[in-house]
C-alpha cells in the first residue's frame, strides 16, 4: 500500500497539518525526523552508468521510495549532532551526510516536493534581493534594497524612504528588524566596521500569502481565509517564477500597499502559518490531488 | 573594466591579475578581507528591481555599468582583525554575510562571471554531479556509497580488490586505494558514509573548457591521486592532450548544462579507449597545468573577462533563459 514519506519536523504545523489530511483521505503517512533520518540507517546507494540500487534502511525495515505517492522533504540542509559520532570533527560529517542527502533526494523516482534545484540547495527563502532577476519579466513590484558598507549611501535610502525601512541579513532572509527611527539606524550603521548592511523599503500594507501548486493559485488574506481579491496577472507572475525556479509547492508573501502588490519573499519550504484550517485544508487537498494523478 | 574577487593568497587569484596585467586589460581587484574604508554599494533602482552597483577601493571607483566580466575566487576568509567581543562562530557569521553581499551581487550582473556561485552547488554533492554526469553520454565508475562495512568489504570483492575510496562533498579528499590497512578502519564507516569507487586504469586527463575553447592535458602517474605525487615520493608528468571530437563536445556539453563558462573536468582514458568521467570543478585551479604544458589557459580566461572573444558559453545571466 502506497504512502506519503515526510522528512520534517515535529514542531513543523506542514507537517502535522499533512500528516492529519493524509489520514483523512485513508493514507498512511510515514514521518521521520529529519535530524535522524540517516543516524539509524543503514545506505546503499550504488551507480553505474546510472542508479542501479538506492537502498535506505532503517532498523529491519527497507524504505523503498516506489512506495511513496511523495517524498516531502522540509529541508534540503540537515543538522547532524557531532556529539553522537565518535569523531572530531562533525562539521565534515555533516557536509558529507548533506552531500549524500541531496544526492539521494535527486534520485528517487517518485515526486519530491520540492525537488529544489542545486542554487537554491541553502536557501529557505528567497528574498528581494534573490529575486530581482525576474524583475524585467514581471509586473509584481519589488520592495527597493540596499547592500552597502557606505554611512552616506545608507544614509541617503534611510532618508529617502522617511525612516520607513528593514534590516535583514542576506543569510538570514526570515529574519528582520524594523529600522524605523534614528536611534535604530545609527546603532544598525555601527556594524558597517565589520560587514555590509542590506537595508530594504518597508511595505505597509495588507499581507497575502499565494500557494502556488504546480499551476494552479490558493490566495489567503490577512485573517487566514481565502480570497478571490488578487488581480490574475499577479497570480500569473507567481506560477511564472514558481515554474522557473522548478518548485511543486511554493508560498508567495505579497503585500497590497494601495492596490499595488509588492512581492516581499518566496518560501521554498512553506507553511500554513497564519492560515485558518479550511484554508490549509483546500491547499492540502489540491497536493494530494496532484500527486495522486 | 575587469572585476577579480579573490584573496591574492589564492594562486589563481595571483595568476589572474598577473595574466590581465600583462595583457594590459584593465582590472580592479577586490580582497574578500573586510575593509571597512573600500566602499561597496549595491541596490535596486526602483520597484521594478533592476540593480546597480558602486565599488569603490581607494580612489578608483567603478559602477556595475562599468565592468565587462568577473572572476571570483571564494575561500574561507582569514580576517587579519579580530573582532572584539565575537565569538568564532559569529565572526564566520559576520564573514559570510559580507561574501553573501558579493555573491548575490555577482548572481545578478548581467555580464560573464567565472562562475556564479549557485551554480557552483552541484559540486557541493559529487554523486549529485556523477548522475548529471552519467546523463552526457559519459562512462562513470562503478560506485557505492554507504555507511555498512559489511556492504563497503562486499563491493570491494565484487570489484576484484580494485577500489578507490573520497568523499562525497565537495571538501577535497586524497584519492586513495583501499588496501588491508585500510579494512580495520571501515567500522567507523558508522559515523559517516563514504565513497566508493572501482579504480579505473587509465591515462588521466584533466579538461578544461573557457568559453568555447577546450584545452586537454594529460597526466602520467603512478600515484592514484597525481595531485598529490609529490606526497607520496612518485612522478607525474604533463602533457597537452587531443581529445576526440566527440568527447570534446561532450565536455563542453556538460559544462555548459552545469552553467559554467570555466571548468575543470576529470576524465581517464582506457586502453580499449573509453572515457570515464569522474568530476566536475566550478573553480578550477589550472595554473598547474598551464605551468606544466603552457597552455594558454589564463589568457583564454582573460580575454573572455575582457569581452574580446566572443563565446556561446555561460550565461550570460541566470535566467537568459526565460
Amino acid at each position: 500500500m502506497k504512502s506519503v514519506l515526510i522528512i520534517g519536523s515535529p514542531a513543523d504545523n506542514f507537517c502535522i497539518h499533512l500528516g492529519k489530511f493524509a489520514a483523512h483521505r485513508n493514507i498512511i503517512s510515514l514521518f521521520i525526523d529529519m535530524h535522524d533520518i540517516f543516524q539509524r540507517s543503514d545506505i546503499e546507494f550504488y551507480f553505474n552508468s546510472g542508479i542501479k540500487k538506492n537502498l535506505l534502511v532503517r532498523g529491519l525495515k527497507a524504505i523503498n521510495a516506489k512506495n511513496f505517492y511523495a517524498v516531502f522533504p522540509r529541508l534540503t540542509d540537515l543538522k547532524f549532532n557531532s556529539d553522537d559520532y565518535s569523531t572530531d570533527d562533525g562539521n565534515y560529517i555533516n557536509i558529507e551526510w548533506n552531500a549524500f542527502y541531496k544526492a539521494w533526494l535527486h534520485s528517487i523516482k517518485v515526486p519530491v516536493i520540492n525537488q529544489i534545484l542545486p542554487q537554491y540547495w541553502s536557501k529557505k527563502t528567497l528574498c528581494p534581493a534573490d529575486l530581482c532577476i525576474f524583475s524585467e519579466k514581471l509586473n509584481l513590484l519589488f520592495p527597493v534594497f540596499i547592500t552597502s558598507n557606505n554611512p552616506s549611501e545608507l544614509k541617503k535610502f534611510f532618508t529617502y524612504f522617511n525612516s520607513k525601512t528593514v534590516y535583514s541579513p542576506l543569510t538570514q532572509p526570515t529574519v528582520s528588524y524594523k529600522i524605523d527611527s534614528k536611534e535604530k539606524f545609527t546603532k544598525l550603521l555601527s556594524v558597517i566596521k565589520h560587514m555590509y548592511v542590506t537595508l530594504t523599503e518597508l511595505i505597509e500594507g495588507d499581507i497575502h500569502k499565494i500557494f502556488i501548486i504546480k499551476d494552479k493559485s490558493f490566495a489567503v488574506n490577512s485573517k487566514g481565509s481565502m480570497t478571490d481579491l488578487i488581480p490574475e496577472y499577479i497570480l500569473s507572475d507567481c506560477k511564472f517564477i514558481a515554474r522557473n525556479l522548478n518548485l511543486t509547492f511554493s508560498k508567495f508573501l505579497i503585500t497590497n500597499k494601495e492596490k499595488k502588490f509588492y512581492l516581499t519573499s518566496v518560501s521554498l519550504y512553506p507553511d500554513f502559518y497564519g492560515c485558518s484550517n479550511e484554508s490549509a485544508n483546500v491547499i492540502l487537498n489540491e497536493i494530494f490531488n496532484l500527486i495522486m494523478s | 573594466m575587469i572585476l577579480i574577487y579573490g584573496s591574492l593568497h589564492d594562486e589563481m587569484t595571483e595568476l589572474m591579475c598577473a595574466r590581465l596585467e600583462q595583457l594590459r586589460f584593465k582590472y580592479l581587484h577586490i580582497d574578500p578581507e573586510y575593509n571597512p574604508e573600500n566602499y561597496f554599494t549595491w541596490k535596486s533602482n526602483g520597484t521594478y528591481g533592476k540593480t546597480n552597483a558602486i565599488i569603490q577601493t581607494g580612489k578608483v571607483k567603478i559602477r556595475m555599468k562599468d565592468i565587462t566580466g568577473i572572476y571570483a575566487r571564494f575561500a574561507i576568509i582569514k580576517r587579519k582583525q579580530k573582532i572584539r567581543d565575537l565569538s568564532a562562530k559569529e565572526v564566520s557569521s559576520v564573514n559570510y554575510e559580507s561574501q553573501s553581499a558579493f555573491i548575490n551581487f555577482m548572481n545578478n550582473f548581467p555580464g560573464v562571471v567565472i562562475n556564479r556561485v549557485p551554480d557552483s552547488v552541484s559540486n557541493d554533492s559529487k554523486i549529485y554531479q556523477q548522475l548529471q554526469i552519467s546523463k552526457q553520454g559519459f562512462f562513470t565508475p562503478k560506485t557505492l556509497v554507504t555507511n555498512n562495512p559489511e556492504r563497503a568489504k562486499k563491493f570491494y570483492n565484487e570489484c576484484n580488490g580494485k577500489v578507490i575510496f573520497k568523499s562525497l562533498s565537495s571538501v577535497r579528499s586524497i584519492v586513495t586505494q583501499l588496501t588491508n590497512p585500510y579494512f580495520a578502519r571501515l567500522k567507523f564507516l558508522k559515523n559517516c558514509p563514504v565513497q566508493f569507487q572501482e579504480l579505473i586504469e587509465g591515462l588521466e586527463i584533466r579538461v578544461h573548457t573557457a568559453g568555447d575553447k577546450i584545452f586537454a592535458t594529460a597526466i602520467e602517474s603512478e600515484a592514484i591521486d597525481y595531485r598529490y605525487a609529490g606526497k607520496y615520493k612518485k612522478s607525474a608528468r604533463f602533457f597537452e592532450y587531443e581529445l576526440p571530437e566527440k568527447t570534446a563536445k561532450s565536455c563542453m556539453s556538460l559544462s555548459q548544462s552545469l552553467g559554467f563558462t570555466v571548468a575543470g573536468i576529470d576524465l581517464k582514458k582506457t586502453k580499449d579507449g573509453k572515457y570515464y568521467c569522474f568530476e566536475v570543478n566550478p573553480s578550477p585551479a589550472f595554473i598547474v597545468y598551464e605551468r606544466m604544458t603552457g597552455q594558454p589557459i589564463s589568457t583564454e580566461v582573460a580575454k573572455i573577462l575582457n569581452g574580446s572573444v566572443t563565446h556561446r558559453t555561460g550565461k550570460e545571466n541566470r535566467y537568459d533563459h526565460l
